[in-house]
């Protein structure tokens, strides 16, 4: 994947501010557990891991097209994007990120979304989608519509939904 | 032989110096190869003019389009097809590339019909070009672009399938007038034609213009006017990178006469930057949004194969001179599985299970014609901030659309009629119409598409634009494209456009 901006979230001031907020938050708590917690359930997330863990959220294994978007590098994929993106847009994403690992805390859930189950995280993003916060419904839309563009795009899919792929 | 004097040649990143200015100069700069770009600047060309074109997006030849989404995309479409309005309820999509919009759009061919016309008169002070004029400059564009109705035996599945129904339910639907010619029905159309079968800006008003001897740099984008005493002196801008928007040298050109057709985004865009303050630049923004609906069929309609787009239920059309143009129409539609994925509705397993399905799934837009309710300023260099918000009437007449839409796919057996709704809203029968009415349009609640901005630069009595086409104030900077239109000038705008650059191009060799 090249040039993509699914991930530009057009940040009001307000939301921005919040997301700031959070992003303060979870790097406080990612520092005070690192220092408390010796094992790995207290290993701040990378942004990779919350990538992979929000795009197998989106889109699960199972069903008649068992690859989950992991599986196939989707998330390698769009980090790579996001790379070559102008700062701003590399930020939002972060950002973004961050809100969807830490939000779970912040709802007193006591988890992080990486220490969910796959059962739960399905459900929890899913619940995105129904916020009644716009910010949340943003990111939904920002992340789904990079996951499913980079997952539909591969060939493995294609021969699953019967799609045959180009003509020449 | 002097650098970058060479006539009749696309130059790109590879001609390119990264170190300084490079300073160029013609009798005129036309900035944008789109609709309105590609034709001022082929008409000029052919009356001997010495023209220099501009455009930021990449060059692609007809045999570079490889039918692969993923690549496609994002070399021809402006932010990769995501350029959201701030609510992000709407992504505003323009072609950004040799060609502009033309290269990736559907070749639907409606002109503006006269009513409008004479609505922009009544109302708004309108004493541009007269509508003969326009359907004189229309024909020779057509004409050019060999425009011609598609036969009923040429739609796919999807097309006949909603004709079909909306007839037997006694409405109005047709077939498009189209501006293709051999098409062999591969169903890219939006990610560019391999074949040069849709007769678009690249392989018409482009090729005639490189003909006459035009140089057009790629790649190459403009920022900001200097100006005094009402004469652009020089535009300033910056020559991009290959595959990446970052810089790479900068640029600077002396012209006679500037011709701005960088679209109804980017035109006001680089006049805020040049610090260009006359009253209404960047206001009045129309997207005309765009509703995409999914029906699930038991079975095969293979959607993505045909013309995608070739029947419209035109029904529900209202056009007057009184509102110009309103209601709605349902189109037929369908891209590749990236593409579509991404309106699909909800996610999950659910989701991934109605994809699986994507042969038996038939798709339409519902097309709203809008009152002008938004707005554009610059967020960062080159990239816009778009603000738009849904009138309430918009909002009823978008559920009046969706319903009548789903009642045409259920009628003709759909299993599932889907919009992408945040929540998604998914109808199984006719008793289920009424979740339409819990679709609301605060932000990020649905995934529209905008194809048509128009309106930021009007051409109207207290308009930035004078009927002449030159900007407010000044002596030889002209405006031409979608955003010059009072309101919304059409269902699809690439005819309109095309006319008006045709008369501004005469006008302009008039006044040289
Ligand atoms: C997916 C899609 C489908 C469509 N389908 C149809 C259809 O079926 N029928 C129809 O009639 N219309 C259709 N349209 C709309 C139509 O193509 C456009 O509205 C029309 O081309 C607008 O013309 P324009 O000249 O104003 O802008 P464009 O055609 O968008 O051209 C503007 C050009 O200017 C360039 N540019 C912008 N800023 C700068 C800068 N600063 N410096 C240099 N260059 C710059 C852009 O890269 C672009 O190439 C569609 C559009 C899209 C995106
Ligand atoms: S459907 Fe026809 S016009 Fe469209 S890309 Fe294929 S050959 Fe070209």
């Amino acid at each position: 994947m090249r040039k993509r901006d699914f991930l530009k979230l057009n940040l009001t001031r307000r939301e921005a501010l919040t997301l700031g907020i959070v992003a303060a938050g979870y790097s406080l708590f990612t520092s005070v557990v690192r220092v408390r917690a010796s094992e790995k359930a207290g290993t701040p997330a990378t942004m990779t891991t919350i990538l992979k863990y929000a795009a197998d959220a989106l889109l699960p294994p199972g069903g008649s097209l068992p690859q989950a978007p992991s599986q196939l590098g989707v998330p390698e994929e769009i980090l790579q994007f996001v790379s070559k993106q102008p700062p701003s847009v590399q930020k939002d994403f972060r950002s973004a990120l961050m809100a969807l690992e830490v939000m779970p805390i912040l709802e007193l859930r006591f988890k992080r979304f990486t220490s969910m189950s796959p059962q739960e995280r399905v459900q929890y993003f899913a619940s995105w989608e129904k916020s009644r916060w716009g910010l949340k419904r943003k990111i939904f839309v920002a992340l789904k519509s990079a996951v499913t563009f980079a997952y539909f795009s591969h060939p493995e899919v294609w021969e699953k939904i019967g799609y045959e792929g180009p003509l020449i | 032989m002097k650098e970058h004097s060479e006539k009749g040649k696309i130059y790109g990143p590879g001609d390119y110096s990264r170190k300084g200015t490079t300073y160029l100069s013609a009798d005129v700069c036309v900035v944008g190869t789109g609709s309105a770009g590609a034709v001022v600047a082929a008409v000029l060309a052919s009356a001997g003019v010495d023209v220099l074109v501009l455009e930021e997006g990449p060059y692609y030849a007809s045999e570079d389009f490889n039918q692969l989404e993923h690549l496609m995309i994002p070399a021809l479409y402006r932010e990769s097809a995501n350029q959201m309005e701030e609510c992000f309820n709407i992504s505003v999509m323009q072609g950004r590339c040799v060609g502009g919009s033309p290269v990736v759009n559907m070749a639907d061919c409606v002109m503006t019909p006269r009513p409008v016309h004479e609505h922009w008169i009544r109302y708004f002070g309108y004493a541009g070009p007269s509508y003969c004029e326009l359907s004189k400059a229309n024909e020779i564009n057509t004409r050019r672009m060999n425009v011609n109705k598609i036969p009923e035996e040429e739609l796919n599945e999807n097309n006949r399938l909603l004709l079909e129904s909306a007839r037997s339910l006694g409405l109005s639907a047709r077939t498009f007038e189209n501006n293709r010619v051999n098409c062999v029905g591969c169903g890219y159309c939006l990610i560019g034609c391999h074949y040069r079968a849709k007769q678009s800006t690249l392989v018409t008003f482009v090729e005639d213009a490189l003909k006459d001897g035009v140089r057009l740099f790629s790649r190459a984008r403009a920022e900001r006017f200097v100006w005094t005493k009402g004469r652009a002196r020089v535009l300033e801008g910056v020559f991009l990178e290959k595959d990446s928007d970052v810089p790479m040298g900068r640029f600077e050109i002396r012209a006679h006469e500037f011709v701005l057709a960088a679209g109804a985004i980017h035109s006001p865009l680089v006049l805020m930057q040049s610090g260009i303050q006359i009253e209404g630049i960047g206001d009045n923004l129309s997207l005309q949004p765009q509703m995409p609906v999914m029906a699930l069929f038991e079975k095969e309609i293979v959607a993505y194969r045909g013309i995608p787009q070739a029947a419209v239920v035109d029904a529900f059309e209202e056009i007057d001179d009184e509102k110009g143009l309103s209601g709605f129409r349902i189109e037929g539609i369908m891209a590749g599985p990236a593409m579509s994925s991404s309106f699909g509705p909800g996610s999950g397993l659910e989701f991934k299970q109605l994809m699986t399905r994507f042969r038996h799934i038939a798709a339409a837009l519902i097309l709203f014609p809008d009152r002008p309710s938004g707005y554009v300023r610059v967020k960062e260099r080159g990239r816009a901030l778009i603000k738009y918000r849904f009138s309430d009437e918009l909002a009823r007449t978008i559920r009046k659309g969706l319903k009548e839409a789903a009642r045409i796919y259920l009628h003709a057996g759909a299993r599932l009629v889907a919009f992408p709704t945040l929540p998604g809203v998914t109808v199984k029968s006719l008793n289920d119409l009424h979740r339409i009415d819990s679709i609301s349009f605060t932000p990020a609640h649905v995934r529209m598409i905008s194809a048509h901005p128009q309106g930021t630069l009007r051409m109207s009595e207290r308009g930035p634009v004078r009927p002449d086409f030159r900007l407010r104030g000044f002596e030889n900077l002209y405006v031409c494209d979608s955003s010059i239109f009072p309101t919304t000038s059409s269902s699809h705008i690439m005819l309109p456009v095309m006319a008006y650059a045709r008369v501004a191009a005469d006008r302009l060799i008039q006044a040289l």
